[in-house]
């Protein structure tokens, strides 16, 4: 339910293990005759829609919090869709639209679109009807499963507790900040369709602090004796931690394929594929 | 370029259209029921199945523009309805049983609720008939305090609770329904007074809210149940205020003859019980008001129900303390301060539950009143006409005076 993300539909029905995702990707393939591989790495692609999700996000000054409501939904219907068959553009649109009223942060369908149409003229018209009719089928892909859980709040909750369970073991400011940017940055994977929200957190929190450690040889002993301490804690936090190590490693693994991210590699992607929907 | 920005959805859209199972395929639509805010509220029976369920099917329609419906975007408020009921699962709670989005429409399908509150009211308040029977009186009130209990632990607020909103199955199970009103309140993005300014029927408006406090908090749900409580005691509303209408500009009117009804029996409200007082926007209006003292008690003791009118069964009157746990219970719910008002969970423990007749998982166990079945007209049973009135959703309440009117005459 709202308040509990156990017993929550994302919880039930939007949650899924990799083999289900891939299998339901496959049969999105099927169903449509379009092959994701032909779209090149689809991080590439995933990155990109979140840069124009933010990008919207800004124009429209809408909270983070809207935002990855936004991409979560995007997540979600591109899981049923394909990218093919659709003005993603549109789409993305349409997703900040819906998870603006959803947030309650409402925006006028006007504005969602008049700003939409200033960043991207070539792909979206001044017809506000288009967004609303593409609202419909959005809200039927999403099986009308609206409310979505996000990290933002366990990573508050458990870095609350984590500082309380010793002195030093808490977040810097700097580490929050970091931990903070790997929730953003997981919405771009598909660990919102696999894992629940508190361990994407703590995988946040593992990443900012751990990973980020000075190596063994030259750590000083208060820093030793804060890992211990942090490490204890994460074991008896309730956690499964191999979840959170495999989270750490997709995680790890979109910063590496980040790399070799090229902006305007997407941008003509969109363009060919738009202009072929003839 | 420029086709494929104009049908952006293409391929997609007909791949999915063509897939989509329509209402007419899966329903048979038996009658109408009620027409509801912004749309219409059909009786269904399910096409598949063997067991032949019924449901009440919800219809929200596009706007209307000439003849043509058009896509406008949905309604914040139709938003929310979608997903609170897409996401809560009570006993208590009408249970949502799909959504169907087709030709520009939302049909909401629910499962089929005999009665309502209301019609339960009407049918007792006839003047040969007698009260609403104790035990069915405290396993209302408990199942809908249940009800209430598990949206307030969910953080959702209700915000229009009457008799109208809350139904009852065949087999006497409460459901409360509409949450056309309803809202998250641990999301205060934007804090949560902002948007809709006007909630809940105001006969059954919270006096904070009265005085113009624009923060929603679960207490002003209470007080709608303490006042459905009063009525399922009178058979009539506690506090029938005169609604002062908005004007044509956006100022919302101090509702002065409601507060005046709740003035007059609950007493004059004070800074000693209610601190918090002086901070309302209107509460300079307040001294304008003659001074009363609270008659709750008189009013409790003289209204006619089952255990003290004179068509009462001798045997099963409660004793004199049983009757007054009730007062306290109502006393408790109707309490000014907000921030004393009974909880949900408090008054589910109230000792009123604990004496006899206990609350009973069918509100008609023991009882043998044969309620009228929920009306259905045939005059329109085309779900799928466009030509309705206007759809746009506002906060106002629906004044439940007109369908009471109906009802009375079809007795
Ligand atoms: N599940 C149901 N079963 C039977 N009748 C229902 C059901 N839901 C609603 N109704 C009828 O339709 C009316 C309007 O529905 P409601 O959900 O209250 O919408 P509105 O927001 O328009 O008031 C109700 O007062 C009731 O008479
Ligand atoms: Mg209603």
């Amino acid at each position: 339910m709202a308040a509990n993300y156990w017993t929550s539909s994302q919880y039930n029905h939007w949650r899924f293990t990799r083999p289900q995702l891939d299998r339901i990707r496959a049969q999105t393939e099927a169903d449509t005759g379009f092959r994701q591989q032909d779209l090149g790495e689809p991080r590439h692609l995933r990155i990109f829609f979140h840069g124009l999700i933010q990008a919207l996000g800004r124009h429209l000054s809408v909270r983070q919090q809207a935002l990855a409501t936004a991409e979560v939904y995007l997540a979600r219907f591109y899981t049923r869709a394909a990218v093919q068959e659709t003005n993603p553009y549109l789409v993305l649109a349409t997703c900040v639209y819906l998870a603006c009223k959803m947030e309650e942060c409402p925006q006028h369908i006007r504005s969602v679109v008049s700003e939409a149409k200033s960043l991207w003229p070539d792909f979206i018209t001044h017809d506000p009807t288009k967004l609303a009719e593409c609202e419909f089928y959005l809200i039927e892909e999403l099986d009308s499963y609206l409310i979505v859980h996000h990290p933002y709040r366990s990573l508050n909750q458990l870095s609350k507790a984590l500082g309380a369970s010793g002195n030093n073991a808490g977040l810097s400011p700097d580490e929050m900040q970091t931990a903070w940017s790997v929730v953003n940055d997981s919405f771009v994977t598909d660990l919102p369709l696999l894992y629940p929200p508190n361990v994407i957190a703590l995988t946040a929190i593992y990443m900012s602090v751990v990973l980020r450690m000075p190596p063994a040889s030259s750590q000083n002993e208060r820093t030793r004796t804060r890992l211990k301490r942090i490490m204890d804690w994460f074991a008896g936090c309730g956690i499964d931690l191999e979840d959170v190590v495999y989270c750490s490693q997709e995680m790890i693994s979109l910063y590496e394929v980040w790399e070799s991210y090229n902006e305007k590699t997407l941008r003509d992607l969109m363009a060919r594929l738009i202009a072929n929907k003839r | 370029m420029s086709l494929s920005i104009r049908s952006p959805l293409g391929g997609y859209k007909i791949r999915r259209d063509s897939t989509r199972k329509k209402v007419l395929d899966r329903y048979e639509i038996l009658g109408y029921i009620a027409a509801g805010t912004y749309g219409r509220v059909y009786k269904a029976r399910s096409k598949y199945g063997t067991q032949q369920r019924e449901f009440a099917i919800k219809k929200f329609k596009a706007d209307k523009e000439g003849e043509v419906a058009h896509y406008t975007g949905i309604s914040q408020s139709a938003c929310r309805e979608i997903a609170l009921c897409r996401e809560l699962r009570h006993t208590n709670i009408t249970t949502l049983t799909e959504i169907i989005l087709e030709d520009k429409c939302i049909y909401m399908v629910f499962e089929f609720a005999e009665h309502d509150l209301l019609q339960l009211i009407h049918f007792h308040s006839h003047p040969d008939r007698r009260p609403i029977p104790d035990s069915t009186l405290k396993s209302i009130l408990w199942q809908l305090l249940n009800g209430v209990s598990y949206l307030h632990q969910n953080w959702v607020l209700h915000r229009d609770l009457k008799p109208a909103n809350i139904m009852v199955t065949a087999d006497g199970v409460v459901k409360i329904g509409d949450l056309g009103l309803a809202r998250l309140f641990h999301k205060p993005l934007q804090p949560l007074f902002t948007g809709d300014k006007v909630v809940v029927t105001i006969w059954y408006r919270a006096p904070e809210l009265l005085l113009g406090s624009r923060h929603y908090t679960p207490a002003v749900d209470i007080w709608a149940v303490g006042c459905i409580f009063a009525e399922l005691l009178a058979l009539r509303p506690i506090f029938k205020g005169e609604e002062a209408k908005m004007d044509n500009k956006k100022t919302v009117p101090f509702q002065r003859n409601q507060m005046q009804k709740i003035i007059e029996i609950l007493g004059t409200p004070t800074r000693e019980s209610w601190p918090a007082l002086p901070q309302y926007p209107e509460y300079h209006a307040l001294s304008s008001f003659k001074t009363y003292q609270s008659v709750l008690e008189t009013w409790y003791n003289t209204v006619p129900n089952a255990t003290s009118s004179s068509h009462a069964n001798q045997s099963s009157q409660p004793q004199q303390p049983a009757r007054q746990r009730g007062f306290q219970l109502l006393q408790g719910l109707l309490e000014y301060n907000p921030l004393k008002r009974l909880t949900a969970e408090q008054a589910m423990q109230h000792p009123y539950f604990g004496e006899m007749p206990k609350p009973t998982a069918n509100i008609f166990e023991s009882v043998n009143v044969e309620y009228p079945h929920r009306r259905i007209s045939n005059e329109d049973n085309d779900i799928k006409t466009v030509s309705l009135p206007g759809t746009k959703r506002s906060g106002l309440p629906d004044d439940s005076l007109p369908s009471r009117k109906k009802l009375r005459n079809d007795h």
